[in-house]
C-alpha cells in the first residue's frame, strides 16, 4: 500500500509540471457483476388488451438467468418508452442502467405478428442494435429468445444460447405405477414437448451434434438398451442391446460415434461404436466401473468415470485408445462429467461431507469449484455457448431443474411442469 | 654557556672589545650625517677701480664727477630700485599669475577628484544597493519557492486524497466485462467541469477489445460526478484526468 | 490398499470363472457387431419359466421359506453380501442348482446419490456379486441374467438414509414368478 501511494505521488510530481495538465489515475481493480439492464414491457398495438406473449418478460428472465444481467424490476421503471423518440438517457441513467431495452408487437394479420426491439446505451447515449422479426403466435416465445441472444452477443461478446433447447426425463406417478417421460423443451423450460413415454426407466439423454437427434436409455424391455431417436419425426433405432448394462451414450463431436458403456465382457467398461456399421471398440479395461464417458470437443479423447483408485475420479483416455490418466483429486467422489464446449473446464458430481454437489474443474489450473449448494446435485449439462450449467437438484419431495452461470454466481431454478424432473441436457446450438 | 667561555678566553676578549668599539661609536657619532651652513645676505659687490685715477684732475671735477658719480650712482640706485620694483612687480604678478594659475589648477584638480570621489561614493552605493535588491530578491524568491513548495505538498497532499477517492469511485462503478482476456489495457482521457460532472471521455488508447472499452467508457460515466476538493483552487488539478484501465 | 484387494478378488474370481462365460453369447473382443436381440428380450425370461414353475412352485410359494425373501441389500457403496443375507442367498443358489431350468434375473439397485450411470454400475457390481455367490453354488450362468437400474427403480421414495438403505439391494427375479 505504502509503495502504491508512492508510485502515485511519483506520477503526481511527473504529472504535476505544467504543460503536462492530465493528472494520471490507475484504475486496477473493477467489480464482478451483472450488467444492469431495463428491459422494459413492449408495447402492443393489436386486438386485445396485451400482446399473446410477454416478451420483454421472456427476455428479463433469460438475460437474469444468464447470471450476466441484473434486470431492473418493472415496478422501479421510471417510464415505458416504446419508440426511440421517448427515451430519456438521463431518467435510466438516475437508476444507474447501463442498458435498455425496448420493443412493439404490433398484430400484422390473423396470428401474425411483427415484434420490433432496439437496445441502447444508457451512459454513452447510444442506439447499440434493432430489429424487427416477423413471426406466428408459436413463434413468439423463439423470436424472444432470439432477441436475448442479440442483446447477449452484444453485451457480453459470446454468443447466447436461450434460443436452444434442453432434453430431460420426468416421472409421474408413484411405485408400480410410474411413467417415465423423455421430453424436449425450450432452453427456459418453456415449451415442453414429449417424445417418448415409458412405465419402465427411461435416462441418459444425449443429443447429436448437429441437435436432430438423441439418443437414451431405455428399460422398455427390463433391459438397458440404447436408441436414436430423431427429435422432429419420432423415428427411431435401437443402436445397443447387449446383455447387461447399456448405458452412458455420449456422440462424438463429428457426430459420425458413440461412446457407450457396457458389461457385455463382464464388467462396465467405455467402448466406442461407429453409428455407419455398428462395429465396437473397446476403450478401457479395468476390474472397475468404468462409464458416462464425454468427449473432448477436438474428438481427440474422452473423459469419463472410474472407480479403479478406490473411488470415483474422472480419467482422461485417448480416443484411440491407451493407458487412462485421473483428472480429479479433490474429494472422494467425483462422477458424471460434462465438458465444456472450449474444452477448457469440466463439469461433475462433486460428492463431500455427505452433499452431491455440481463442480467445475479447470483444465488449466486443476482447480475444482463447487458451484451449488443442493445436497443432491447431479447431471451437469453446459449451454452451448458455455456460460451456464444446467443440472437437476432436489426440491423437498421432487427433482427438479436448475441453472447455474459458470463463475457460480447465478443459480435459478427454471419453471417446469410437475413431476420429478431429472437428467438435463443442453441442445448444441443448431437445435432451436 | 660558561665552559664555551672559559674554553674561548681570546674570543671572549675580542667580543668584549667590539662591544666597546661600538658603545663608543654609539655615544659619540650620534649624528653622522654631515652639517651645511648657508650665508644670510650675499651682496652683489661694487666696482671700485675708478677713484684711484680721478684724484689727478680738479677737485671740482672730482666734484662734479662726485655728485654725477652720486646722480649716477642714484640713478642707478634709482634704476635698480625701479628695475627691483619692476622685477618685484613682475616677480610678483608672475607669481600672482602663478599662484592663480596653481590655485586654478588646483581647484580643478580638487574638483576632479572630489567628482571622482563622489562617482565612486555614488557607483558603491548603487553597487550596494543593487546587491541588496538582488539578495532581497533572491530571499523573496527563496520565501516564495518555500512557500510554492509548502502550498504543492499541501496541494499534493490533497490531490493524492482525492486521486484516491476517484479511482475508488470509478472502481466501483467499473464493471469488468465477464471473461475478456488479460492483460487488456485501455487509456482514456476525461475532462471534468468545476463540481466534477464528466463533460467529456475520449479513448487514447484502446484495448482492442470493444466490450472492454465500453466498459470503460461507461464505468467513467457512472462515477460522474467525480469526488473533487471543496477548493476551487485545486480544480486545476482535476480539470484533465489520464484514467489508465489495467486490471490485475 | 483397498483398490489392491478389490483387485486380487477380482482376479482371483476371474480365475475361478475362467470356465464360465458371462450372461451372453456375443463374442468378445476389440472389435464386434451389435447382437440385435430385438423384443424377444423379454421373451428370454419368460421362457425359462413355463417348465421351472410348476417344479418348484410349492418352496417359492411358501411365506416361511427362506426363498420368500428375494431382496439382499448393501452398505454404501458396498457390493458384499452381508452376514445375515448369506444364508438365504446360499438356499435360492441350492433351489437355482437343483432348477437348472429356472431363470432368474438379479436387478441391482443403489441409493439415489450421486451420478446416475455411476449408480447404474454400482446396481451391477451387486448383482454380479450375487451372481457370483450363486455360480460358485453350482447355478450355471445360464440361468442368471443380470440387469442394473441403478438409482431408476427405488424401492422407497425420500431422501434419508432409511429410504437408501432399502433400495441399495438386488433384487432376485423368478421368471414366472
Amino acid at each position: 500500500m505504502k509503495l502504491i501511494n508512492g508510485i502515485l505521488l511519483l506520477v503526481l510530481l511527473a504529472v504535476a509540471r505544467p504543460g503536462m495538465t492530465a493528472l494520471t489515475i490507475e484504475i486496477t481493480k473493477g467489480m464482478e457483476g451483472a450488467i444492469p439492464i431495463a428491459v422494459v414491457p413492449f408495447g402492443w398495438s393489436g386486438k386485445g388488451a396485451a400482446a399473446p406473449e410477454n416478451i420483454a418478460a421472456i427476455i428479463s428472465s433469460d438475460l437474469s438467468r444468464s447470471g450476466r444481467f441484473e434486470t431492473l424490476p418493472d415496478r422501479d421503471l421510471v417510464s415505458h418508452p416504446t419508440d426511440a423518440s421517448q427515451v430519456q438517457y438521463h431518467n435510466w441513467r438516475m437508476l444507474n442502467v447501463d442498458n435498455l431495452v425496448i420493443g412493439q408487437i404490433r398484430e400484422t394479420g390473423p396470428q401474425q405478428y411483427s415484434v420490433e426491439f432496439q437496445l441502447f446505451d444508457v451512459f454513452r447515449t447510444k442506439r447499440l442494435i434493432g430489429y424487427s422479426f416477423p413471426a406466428r403466435q408459436s413463434e413468439l416465445r423463439r423470436v424472444a429468445h432470439h432477441i436475448s441472444d442479440l442483446i447477449y452477443e452484444q453485451l457480453t461478446g459470446e454468443k447466447g444460447a436461450f434460443n436452444t433447447q434442453i432434453a430431460y426425463i420426468t416421472t409421474t406417478g408413484n411405485g408400480t405405477k410410474k411413467t417415465y417421460t423423455l421430453l424436449v423443451a425450450d432452453s427456459d423450460g418453456f415449451n415442453p414437448q414429449t417424445i417418448l413415454t415409458s412405465s419402465q426407466p427411461l435416462m441418459s439423454p444425449a443429443w447429436s451434434s448437429d441437435g436432430n437427434e438423441v439418443a437414451y436409455v431405455t428399460f422398455e424391455q427390463k433391459t438397458a438398451e440404447i436408441y436414436i431417436q430423431h427429435v422432429a419425426t419420432g423415428s427411431r433405432r435401437k443402436v445397443a442391446s447387449f446383455p447387461g448394462i447399456n448405458g452412458a451414450p455420449a456422440w462424438s463431436p463429428d457426430g459420425t460415434r458413440i461412446a457407450l458403456t457396457l458389461s457385455r465382457d463382464g464388467n462396465p467398461e467405455i467402448y466406442l461404436m461407429t453409428l455407419a456399421n455398428k462395429s465396437l471398440k473397446r476403450l478401457t479395461n479395468s476390474p472397475a466401473i468404468d462409464t458416462e464417458p464425454v468427449w473432448t470437443p477436438d474428438g481427440r479423447s474422452l473423459v469419463f468415470t472410474s472407480d479403479r483408485g478406490g473411488s470415483p475420479q474422472l480419467y482422461e483416455v485417448s480416443a484411440g485408445g491407451g493407458q487412462a490418466k485421473r483428472l480429479t483429486f479433490d474429494g472422494s467422489y467425483n462422477a458424471g462429467a460434462d465438458i465444456s464446449p472450449d474444452g477448457r473446464k469440466i463439469a461433475m458430481v462433486h460428492g463431500e461431507k455427505g452433499a452431491y454437489r455440481i463442480a467445475v474443474h479447470d483444465r488449466e489450473t486443476g482447480l475444482l469449484r463447487v458451484l451449488t449448494d443442493g445436497k443432491l446435485d447431479e447431471s451437469p449439462s453446459f449451454s452451448p455457448n458455455g456460460s451456464m450449467i444446467i443440472y437437476a437438484t432436489d426440491a423437498g419431495n421432487r427433482g427438479v431443474l436448475a441453472a447455474v452461470s459458470v463463475d457460480g454466481r447465478f443459480r435459478q431454478r427454471l419453471s417446469l411442469q410437475a413431476g420429478n424432473v431429472r437428467e438435463p441436457v443442453w441442445s448444441p446450438f443448431g437445435r432451436q | 654557556m660558561w665552559k664555551i667561555i672559559r674554553e674561548n678566553p681570546r674570543a671572549v676578549l675580542y667580543a668584549v672589545l667590539m662591544h666597546l668599539v661600538l658603545l663608543v661609536l654609539l655615544v659619540f657619532s650620534l649624528d653622522w650625517t654631515p652639517k651645511i651652513s648657508r650665508p644670510a645676505g650675499v651682496k652683489v659687490p661694487i666696482e671700485a677701480k675708478l677713484i684711484d685715477q680721478r684724484q689727478l684732475e680738479s677737485v671740482e671735477e672730482k666734484k662734479k664727477e662726485e655728485q654725477r658719480k652720486r646722480e649716477a650712482e642714484r640713478k642707478a640706485v634709482e634704476e635698480k630700485k625701479k628695475a627691483e620694483a619692476e622685477r618685484k612687480r613682475k616677480a610678483e604678478a608672475e607669481a600672482k599669475r602663478k599662484a592663480e594659475a596653481e590655485a586654478k589648477r588646483k581647484a580643478e584638480a580638487e574638483a576632479k577628484r572630489k567628482a571622482e570621489v563622489k562617482r565612486k561614493t555614488e557607483a558603491e552605493a548603487k553597487r550596494k544597493a543593487e546587491a541588496e535588491a538582488a539578495q532581497r530578491r533572491e530571499a523573496e524568491l527563496a520565501l516564495q519557492q518555500q512557500l510554492a513548495a509548502e502550498q504543492a505538498e499541501r496541494d499534493q497532499g490533497v490531490v493524492a486524497e482525492y486521486t484516491a477517492y476517484i479511482q475508488d469511485k470509478i472502481q466501483q462503478n467499473w464493471l469488468k466485462p465477464a471473461g475478456s482476456p488479460e492483460g487488456l489495457s485501455c487509456t482514456v482521457q476525461v475532462s471534468l467541469i468545476p463540481g466534477g460532472d464528466v463533460a467529456r471521455v475520449q479513448i487514447v488508447r484502446s484495448s482492442g477489445d470493444p466490450l472492454f472499452d465500453r466498459s470503460v467508457e461507461t464505468a467513467v460515466h457512472k462515477a460522474s460526478p467525480m469526488p473533487l476538493p471543496k477548493d476551487a483552487a485545486m480544480f486545476k488539478y482535476f480539470r484533465e484526468l489520464r484514467l489508465i484501465f489495467k486490471p490485475r | 490398499m483397498k483398490y489392491q484387494l478389490n483387485r486380487l478378488f477380482a482376479l482371483a474370481l476371474a480365475a475361478l470363472l475362467a470356465g464360465c462365460s458371462t450372461t451372453g453369447d456375443t463374442p468378445t473382443g476389440e472389435e464386434a457387431a451389435v447382437e440385435d436381440r430385438g423384443s424377444g428380450a423379454e421373451g428370454v425370461a419368460a421362457s425359462g419359466a413355463a417348465g421351472a414353475g410348476a417344479f418348484a412352485g410349492a418352496a417359492l410359494d411358501d411365506p416361511n421359506s427362506p426363498l420368500a425373501r428375494r431382496v439382499i441389500y448393501f452398505e454404501y457403496d458396498s457390493s458384499e453380501i452381508m452376514a445375515e443375507d448369506q444364508d438365504m442367498v446360499a438356499a435360492h443358489a441350492a433351489y437355482l442348482a437343483s432348477n437348472p431350468n429356472q431363470t432368474i434375473t438379479l436387478e441391482g439397485h443403489g441409493d439415489e446419490r450421486g451420478s446416475r450411470e455411476y449408480n447404474i454400475g454400482l446396481g451391477d457390481r451387486r448383482a454380479q456379486s450375487v451372481r457370483r455367490v450363486f455360480e460358485l453354488q453350482g447355478v450355471s450362468p445360464q440361468q442368471i441374467n443380470i440387469v442394473s437400474y441403478g438409482e431408476e427403480k427405488p424401492a422407497a421414495e425420500g431422501h434419508s438414509e432409511a429410504a437408501w438403505r432399502l433400495n441399495r439391494r438386488v433384487e432376485i427375479v423368478y421368471a414366472g414368478y
